[in-house]
């Protein structure tokens, strides 16, 4: 690997979140706000910004191979509560919960992908009946009382800034060898820029898939493991309120789909949610009200999109207005 | 295509030939005899609320089958009035006569009235504007729980509470109103801590608007002359959207502090515990204007919960013996002179201490509650015809001295 | 050839379950059925019929706009200000109308001109909509109709109201869907693109015209929606543009689109949807078991669909 290359393709992959908290540190600066808390503003921070990680990582993982699915929210919040239930129940420390919650995501992942292999259609359609059950069930079980482990102060330790940063890290370093180093990342390439090809050529896309399911239930686990253990509880959603979990993890996939050309798709997806979460807290730390910010963010949304489909046409009518200018001055 | 839409519509018209043929012969005419079942359909708050699961025990374990009666249950409608309507049609179609509801929705009371439903809102009294809409309307008897001037003195007591056992950093927490609760009964609780916070000397800056989306909405607190360090912050914890504005103002408020007392405006002593617990600052007292919940009990012995103020599992119960009498025919003993609904106080339980809530909850045990049959039955007209309009409104005003004084 | 023979008694296949749904409705209510319980019906019925009957338009050529129901929601807030501005009714109605066109031409051109995949696009609209109608509601949890006991928008109030918009929609839509250029022109291009580009099919002014038709839908139901509750919160609408996906699942639509859709299934979906909620309400199922119960129907009734949809690969949709 070209050294140079490597330093210009990780600035370019810098560009944009440095130059997002410069404006958002200059705005908090010229309004005399802190950029965050000196006490526990950090961890927050971080929090919010591990909680699009890890859905940004599941739901991307689902959307470039063509999946769309409703239930990540929905497996998040069954598996805290499985998890938690379990964990209170056999006394067991932080890090045996997150494990239960884990090994419950994966279940439940398993079982939706296998719905989805059952049927064989949208999963948008599937994954909607999928997110209405887990939902229903997470109520169901606990008779609406949901789960809470703030009595119990062995397990709220994995919200720490240092287990966060941990987890992230594992994550990282996980996602990038599945999905560079071993066969089932090679497949899911293969899969995501070729579907029918790789088929003809005896790819079995049916595993794939399952695995796929599989990961992305551990991986919302996660979610459900930190909003538990930062929260001390998680209370039951009803009538798809879990799916806005996943609306929350667009805007730093996008974001991230920007730097994809210059960096492996699971960093781009960390800076994307590393950018996001730096114009969240910064305009949240100016004061601007929480649905003024989702407009924006959303606007940002739409504009990212518009850019990533018409990049090209956009670049070449920029140039073309960049000679103009140039002649004409 | 044409076949098929053809089959269609006339399927269609059959169906509903079918349903219309089969004429009116729905409502049953109401009888007299005293072991009559009774259909109650209940508009719940929250699916999820510890204050609203344990009412449901009640009306299912206890006053359904002691009463007589057959609780039937909608899922929590949300602010969404169109969902609200839906519910009280549901809950027609499900034979419900009347219906306890325990959220403020005029155009849900105002169908209930259309469709001949009697209707007593009750867990505290409705928003001034939302009553004035409604309380003419034939079929709405009125609303029952807790009084404005109750949540007010559960505010300022709780607060007073604090103060006078000398805690000096105090969070007032869940203040302003959210967004999503617009009561008057949570503006009360808010106006409660503030006057009793200024009684101690600090100085109080509203808002610029109340809205606690779109500004602070929390106003300011100044030490003044009382010594005290007051910070305030909004959060009815839940609305995902708000998460990461919310964490970010919670630890912006909170940050170098060591908060010894929080006021909460609503349940959530746990959570707030658990924020603070994850910034480093332990130990701080709480109260709560909540509920007698499992969830209330544990954070009384967990140390993290100091005074209670609040509702409790049986105190629905004025609402569902007003809704037996006004579908015996004696609506007029539950609502005003006027024939207008009427808003019918009855208090709080207050809890300073684990043993005082064991001791409390203790009246209202499931097997034999505070308001019990025994009780309840002396207020059913149809059972004690001299029951009157002012001994119904003294039943629906029982507090915990005078139910315990009632259960010997 | 399986998949053929299922195409034939798919349309008989949803339409039997709706008569199924009615059975046991009418189990659940004693076999006492009477007037009332029509008129519920039909009331609650009204807005994700429209709405899903627009829908179907947009399905049809195998895209979905998750937006509808927030987009309503838009509609419905604008709508009652316009009325407590003094525009009276028609002022009301003609907002409605406005802002679903509105809505559904800033999807299309999105679509069109900028080439955005539909169903991402418009779930970035959906939360764009989301915020306007907070900032809208500027911070309060809702806004209702001035006036209320004695006014105009009260006289609205009506079943027969609700079933002529129903009816009178509907029948429109059949007419485009089945009898117009649009409607055909639609399934060939959810069938394939490819073979619409071939015989000259403008994909850019089908699609304008095909979200044109929704947003009337998305109109029409914010309308109805004005006259049920007169009110509108933070949370109007949010749940209805899954609910009109599933309604038009449940309506027997295949789940690609293409030359098999069914205009019919918007209107017998959210019959069934409306039917299954009452009768779990009847039967006094709580809230979380119910959904279960209404989740474990809807995916039987997938499973049943995807019969008719094998094909080698995984189903995808290219949407990034």
């Amino acid at each position: 690997m070209n050294v140079k290359r490597l330093l210009a393709n990780t600035g370019k992959t810098m560009i944009i979140p440095c130059f997002t908290l410069s404006i958002m540190l200059v705005a908090c600066f010229a309004k005399g706000v802190p950029f965050w808390a000196e006490q526990g503003g950090f961890r927050a921070f971080l929090y919010s910004m591990a909680l699009t990680v890890f859905s940004a990582f599941a739901l991307g993982l689902h959307l470039f191979t063509g999946r769309f699915d409703f239930s990540l929210g929905s497996v998040s919040v069954l598996s805290a509560v499985i998890g938690g239930k379990l964990a209170i129940m056999f006394n067991m420390n932080a890090f045996a919960m997150l494990l239960t919650c884990l090994a419950a995501g994966a279940l439940l992942g398993a079982i939706s992908g296998l719905l989805y292999l059952l049927f064989n259609l949208p999963p948008m359609i599937t994954s909607l009946g999928v997110a209405l059950s887990y939902e229903g069930l997470s109520f169901a079980f606990t008779g609406g009382n949901g789960v809470q482990i703030s009595l119990h102060p062995a397990l709220l330790s994995g919200a720490g800034v240092g287990q966060m940063i941990a987890l992230l890290a594992v994550a990282l370093v996980v996602m990038y060898v599945l999905l560079n180093f071993t066969q089932f990342g090679f497949n899911y390439r293969a899969i995501q820029f070729g579907q029918k090809i790789a088929v003809d050529t005896g790819l079995n896309e049916k595993s794939n898939a399952l695995a796929c399911y599989i990961l992305c239930g551990a991986l919302v686990s996660i979610v459900g493991f930190l909003k538990l253990s930062f929260n001390g509880s998680q209370a039951p959603q009803l009538s798809l309120a879990t799916s806005s979990t996943i609306f929350g993890a667009m805007l730093p996939m996008f974001i991230g789909g920007l730097m994809a050309g210059f960096c492996e798709q699971n960093i781009s997806m960390v800076v994307g949610c590393l950018t996001a979460a730096f114009i969240t807290q910064g305009l949240s730390a100016v004061g601007v009200a929480a649905q003024s910010r989702s407009l924006i963010t959303s606007f940002l949304m739409i504009l990212i999109l518009m850019y990533s489909t018409n990049g090209a046409i956009i670049r070449s009518w920029l140039a073309n207005l960049m000679k103009r200018g140039v002649s004409v001055g | 295509m044409a076949i098929k839409l053809k089959r269609l519509v006339a399927a269609l018209l059959m169906a509903a030939l079918c349903l219309s043929a089969a004429g009116c012969g729905g409502s049953a005419a109401a009888s007299a005899d005293s072991n009559r079942k009774y259909v109650i359909g209940v508009i719940p708050f929250s699916d999820t609320a510890a204050e609203q699961i344990e009412w449901n025990n009640y009306l299912q374990k206890y006053a359904g089958p002691q009463m007589n009666i057959d609780f039937k249950f909608v899922t929590a409608p949300g602010t969404d009035a169109e969902s609200a309507v839906t519910a009280v049609e549901e809950l027609k179609l499900a034979g419900a006569e009347g219906i306890l509801g325990i959220v403020d929705a005029p155009a849900a009371i105002e169908k209930a009235n259309e469709l001949k439903m009697w209707y007593v809102r009750t867990g505290g009294l409705s928003t001034i504007g939302d009553y004035e809409q409604v309380k003419a309307l034939p079929y709405y008897l009125g609303t029952m729980g807790p009084s404005l001037d109750d949540e007010y003195s559960a505010g300022y007591s709780a607060a007073k509470h604090f103060i006078s056992s000398g805690a000096k950093e105090i969070l007032v927490y869940g203040t302003l109103l959210s967004l999503y609760i617009p009561s008057d009964m949570h503006v009360n609780r808010f106006n409660g801590f503030r006057d009793a916070l200024i009684e101690a000397g600090v100085s109080y800056t509203p808002p610029e608007s109340n809205n606690v989306v779109t500004g602070p909405g929390v106003g300011e607190f100044a030490s003044g002359t009382s010594g005290l360090n007051v910070s305030a912050v909004y959060g009815i914890q839940g609305f995902e959207a708000l998460d990461a504005t919310f964490n970010d103002r919670f630890t912006q408020t909170v940050s170098g502090k060591k908060i010894e007392a929080v006021l909460i405006a609503a349940e959530g002593s746990q959570d707030v515990n658990t924020l603070l617990g994850g910034m480093g600052i332990t130990g701080a007292k709480m109260s709560e204007v909540g509920a007698f919940t499992p969830v209330s009990k544990a954070s009384f012995e967990a140390g993290i919960l100091d005074y209670l103020v609040g509702k409790y599992p049986s105190s629905v119960a004025p609402g569902i013996v007003a809704l037996i009498n006004a579908i015996d025919g004696h609506a007029d003993v539950v609502k005003n002179a006027d024939g207008t609904g009427s808003r019918l106080a009855g208090p709080f339980w207050t809890a300073e201490s684990l043993a005082d809530f064991n001791e409390k909850i203790a009246l209202d045990d499931l097997a034999n509650p505070a308001f019990n049959k025994a009780l309840m039955e002396q207020y059913i007209v149809r059972l004690h015809p001299e029951v009157t309009r002012e001994s119904f409104a003294e039943f629906a005003g029982l507090g915990y001295e005078a139910l315990k004084a009632r259960h010997k | 050839m399986k998949s053929k023979i299922f195409e034939k008694i798919r349309p008989v296949l949803s339409f039997a379950g709706l008569i199924l749904l009615i059975i046991v409705y009418l189990f659940a209510v004693n076999f006492k059925p009477s007037l009332f319980h029509l008129q519920t019906i039909i009331d609650q019925v009204a807005v994700m019929a429209v709405l899903s009957t627009g829908a179907v338009f947009i399905f049809s050529l195998g895209s979905f706009d998750i937006s509808l129901g927030v987009s309503a929601g838009v509609s419905v807030c604008l709508g009652i200000m316009a009325y407590n501005a003094g525009f009276g009714l028609w002022g009301m109605f003609v907002v409605c109308i406005a802002i679903g066109l509105a809505a559904g031409l800033v999807n299309s051109l999105l679509s069109t001109v900028f080439k955005m995949p539909v169903f991402i696009m418009t779930m970035a609209m959906m939360t764009v909509l989301t915020a306007i109608l907070q900032i809208l509601l500027d911070g309060k949890t809702d806004l209702k109709i001035i006036n209320d006991i004695s006014g105009p928008a009260r006289s609205v109030d009506n079943t027969w109201i609700r079933l002529a918009f129903m009816a009178v929609f509907f029948v429109v839509c059949i007419v485009l869907f089945n009898y117009t250029r649009i409607g055909r022109r639609n399934k060939i291009l959810g069938g394939s693109a490819k073979v619409a580009a071939q015989t000259g099919i403008s994909v850019a002014k089908q699609t304008i015209v095909t979200f044109l038709i929704s947003g009337a839908a998305v109109g029409i139901s914010a309308f109805l929606m004005i006259t049920r509750s007169r009110s509108v919160s933070t949370t109007t609408g949010t749940s209805l543009g899954m609910d009109v996906m599933m309604a038009i699942v449940f309506g027997g639509m295949p789940l690609s689109g293409g030359a098999y859709s069914k205009i019919s299934s918007g209107v017998i979906g959210s019959l069934s949807m409306v039917l299954l909620s009452q009768i779990l309400t009847i039967l006094g199922v709580s809230a979380g078991l119910s959904q279960v119960y209404k989740s474990v129907l809807f995916l039987v009734v997938v499973f049943v669909a995807s019969f008719a949809y094998r094909e080698k690969t995984l189903s995808r949709a290219e949407m990034f």
